[in-house]
């Protein structure tokens, strides 16, 4: 069966992150696929490379990265959401004259289009919610 | 065609929880997580939950542990884990977030 998730809730202020993470890691080793992974309002926190939780909490940035390598999973972070948080890749920084940015692969910048095509697609869209 | 329901937060938010278990139908399932399985706590919705015809009622395991919850013993309700979660998923056509 082939999945979406679509993630609403911030990485540190919410579960939402988290419990998606688990339900993604979950669908994986149940043999289903995951067509993409769309993070949307304050969950594009997800994306910041910046992010350095405590050593005795999850760092829920590199456990998606980690997850999207091994099984080579589409992360698409809203755009718009990103942008107006200071979330950023390379080439929106220039784009928008930034000195730096935060945000790179396999996390990639994209509009909602992408959510759409996702939920189009997917035989399911699993919604967390913040 | 039936509906997963998942709803994450506590029934101190009384709006969300009246929307959800009104829009629940004969076949649904209803996914209790993060935050909202402190209704396994609430004698109100508890008794609530346990008068539904025809519609499961499943508590994510992981956050009844990290809350230090249990079911009562008079509940219908079952505990499930993440794997699970999945199947229901699939055993659903839909799934319905209430947050």
């Amino acid at each position: 069966m082939l999945f979406s998730i679509l993630i609403y809730g911030s990485a540190h202020n919410s579960q939402s992150a988290h419990t998606a993470y688990r339900f993604a890691d979950n669908v994986l080793n149940a043999g289903h696929q995951i067509h993409r992974v769309f993070f949307y309002g304050d969950s594009v926190h997800t994306a910041s490379v910046l992010s350095a939780p405590p050593r005795d909490e999850q760092n829920i940035h590199q456990l998606w990265k980690e997850l999207a390598h091994a099984h080579k999973l589409d992360l698409v972070v809203c755009i718009a959401a990103a942008l107006k948080r200071g979330v950023m890749d390379e080439a929106e920084a220039k784009r928008h004259e930034k000195a730096s940015f935060n945000s790179q692969a396999p996390y990639e910048l994209s509009g909602l289009g992408q959510l759409s095509e996702a939920a189009i697609i997917s035989d399911r869209l699993v919604t967390f919610g913040a | 065609m039936t509906t997963l329901h998942t709803i994450n937060k506590p029934p101190s938010d009384s709006t969300l929880w009246h929307s959800c278990t009104t829009a629940l139908l004969p076949g649904d399932a209803l996914l209790i997580i993060e935050g909202g399985v402190y209704a396994a706590t609430h004698t109100v919705i508890a008794e609530q939950l346990n008068n539904l015809d025809d519609i499961t009622i499943h508590f994510l395991c992981a956050d009844m542990e990290a809350r230090g919850l249990h079911l009562s013993d008079n509940s219908k309700a079952c505990v499930v884990d993440d794997q699970q979660f999945v199947s229901l998923a699939c055993q659903h056509a839909k799934v319905v977030s209430w947050f």
